[in-house]
């Protein structure tokens, strides 16, 4: 992992702890921090994904896929921007999907790395199976906000600490000399 | 026994004594040759030679490599003085931004400005560095189409199918890819291993033939594909007429090397001296086996009459340790240490010539006094940065 890389995943991480500290005491400012978070942070991605698409990907055998993966999260950003105008139930929603959504795609990488036998499944499955469970339980909460939001924040504090912990871990290196 | 081994050092041995090397000569050379996929930080540190002079990496240490920028110059110097030299550092296509071209450039390919200017640096240095050229001459063949540096924008590619040539014609068999890197290759159900796909800019699953795994270093694998950098065409990569034309200019280089020849000529190849050997060498290219080292071995002893031994890695090392610090450069591992210091520079110092920095800046050994030189050395060991760029540029 690129030691850039590995900064920011640590910061990602402890932004994520704090703002689930936070939410736990004061719902609405947590809450808050949260949606500013995931509206920048998408936003940053897609920009890096035009950028990377139109100095190098566009010309790049299959390279439009860059292109499709910045718009997706520049949508998913814009859309998000709408949050802090809503009530927060609704916008719980828009979280829990978001999470239910990363979960669901860690838990099939993991699926295609198990059938490709990298041996490295097992975390990513794990994670992203934690992650889909949370979301569930977080559907099943969404009549009791303090509920929710407990739920959520758990969610919240396992995904930094494995964020924290994987970028902490040394990556396996498959290479052909 | 590793993969290559068999063109590397069984191969080369087998081209040497052709060229007119003697067995014992010829042995050295093939040492040499192989000693390129050996010759790690780890391994230098075990000799206490100078860092500087890797001319490859472990996993372990490409894992702990940061990729930075400096992590990922010190990469491209290896990868690319060593593995993958570059075909043509000024190629030009319109409209490509700077960026991309600094990848592009980097693409390996035979009979580049770049091979003539290694075996001119070859000459006269020795056995050893003859043998490190003709590691860098073969791996041009084996190795093109991919570069030295991880580049997703180059380096990945889609999928693969290997054509088998029948009497009927040619059959393609898509070619299935997993990633368990201690499981071998299945020739018979067609499965390989590679790395990772990762859509990441820079990731080490993107440095050299990685995604196409270890189908470049089969010389009787004919495949299609298309390449990241080839905008959407496929080629077909001919492993055993490419593994025929570095044989045969191996012979040529190295008799250049041996004053035969005045100049090294770009695609000039030896075919006059193997032509009664010509089926030989064709079955031995063309025969479906993970290692050809055994044919290989078979047809060097027939050559020259003598038994080849097993490459060992370690036989020079008490050589080396057990010589004292000025006959260490005198020594084989020294002398090797010496010539791939000096490759290293000069196709690193090429790239950056030509106006890319994604190899940084290293300083010629070859422009440096005697007095330099061993002081470059001694700054290499102490500190094991291949990069020399901050350290000694009060040098210049």
């Amino acid at each position: 992992m690129e030691r850039t890389k590995r900064i920011g995943n640590i910061a990602f991480g402890i932004c994520m702890l704090i703002a689930s500290l936070i939410m736990i005491f004061d719902m609405e400012d947590g809450y808050r921090i949260i949606v500013y978070f995931l509206i920048v942070s998408l936003i940053y991605r897609s920009i890096k994904c035009f950028i990377y698409f139109f100095l190098m990907a566009r010309f790049k055998t299959g390279g439009i896929v860059i292109l499709y993966k910045g718009l997706i999260l520049l949508d998913a950003g814009v859309f998000a921007l709408g949050l802090d105008n809503i009530p927060i139930s609704y916008g719980m929603i828009y979280l829990i999907i978001v999470a239910l959504l990363s979960g669901v795609i860690d838990v099939l990488q993991a699926d295609q790395s198990r059938r490709m036998e990298t041996g490295q499944w097992r975390f990513q499955f794990a994670y992203g199976a934690s992650k889909v469970v949370i979301a569930l339980l977080c559907f099943f909460y969404l009549n009791s906000l303090r509920w929710l939001t407990y739920v959520y924040c758990a969610g919240l504090i396992v995904s930094g600490v494995t964020r924290i912990s994987t970028a902490l871990r040394k990556t396996a290196v498959v290479y052909i000399e | 026994m590793t993969v290559q081994e068999d063109f590397h050092y069984y191969a080369t041995y087998c081209a040497a004594y052709i060229a007119g090397y003697s067995h014992e000569e010829s042995l050295r050379v093939a040492y040499a040759a192989q000693f390129v996929d050996c010759c790690t930080k780890t391994f230098i540190n075990k000799v206490k030679g100078p860092k500087v002079a890797a001319t490859t990496q472990l996993q372990t240490e490409l894992a702990d490599t940061k990729l930075d920028l400096a992590g990922l110059r010190e990469i491209t110097r290896i990868w690319a003085s060593f593995h993958f030299l570059p075909g043509d550092l000024y190629a030009h296509i319109p409209r490509r931004p700077k960026v991309y071209m600094d990848e592009y450039r980097l693409i390996c390919n035979p009979n580049g400005d770049l091979l003539v200017d290694t075996l001119r640096l070859a000459k006269g240095k020795g056995i050893e560095a003859c043998g490190l050229a003709m590691h860098v001459l073969a791996d041009t063949w084996a190795h093109r189409y991919f570069a030295g540096t991880p580049s997703f924008v180059i380096n990945d590619a889609g999928e693969f199918y290997e054509i088998h040539r029948t009497l009927d014609g040619d059959e393609e068999k898509k070619i299935r890819f997993r990633h368990n890197p201690v499981a071998p290759d299945d020739l018979e159900k067609g499965i390989f291993t590679n790395s990772i796909n990762n859509y990441t800019a820079r990731s080490i699953m993107n440095l050299g033939h990685g995604r196409a795994g270890h189908l470049p270093d089969y010389s009787f694998a004919v495949y299609r594909y298309v390449p990241a950098w080839m905008n959407y065409e496929a080629v077909i990569k001919d492993n055993p007429v490419d593994y025929r034309n570095a044989f045969c200019q191996m012979i040529y280089a190295m008799k250049y090397l041996r004053g035969e020849h005045e100049k090294f000529e770009k695609e000039r190849y030896d075919e006059e001296n193997i032509a009664s050997y010509s089926d030989r060498i064709d079955s031995i290219l063309r025969k479906r086996q993970l290692s050809a080292s055994e044919d290989w071995k078979a047809f060097g002893e027939e050559l020259s009459g003598s038994k080849i031994p097993d490459f060992q890695v370690d036989m020079y090392v008490d050589e080396y340790l057990n010589a004292g610090e000025t006959e260490k450069p005198s020594t084989f591992l020294g002398r090797f240490f010496t010539a791939a210091i000096a490759q290293k520079g000069m196709v690193s110092n090429r790239i950056y010539r030509s106006g890319n920095k994604r190899a940084g800046i290293v300083m010629d050994i070859n422009t440096l006094e005697n007095m330099n030189r061993r002081r470059l050395l001694m700054i290499a060991n102490k500190t094991g940065k291949a990069g020399l760029d901050g350290k000694n540029k009060k040098n210049r």
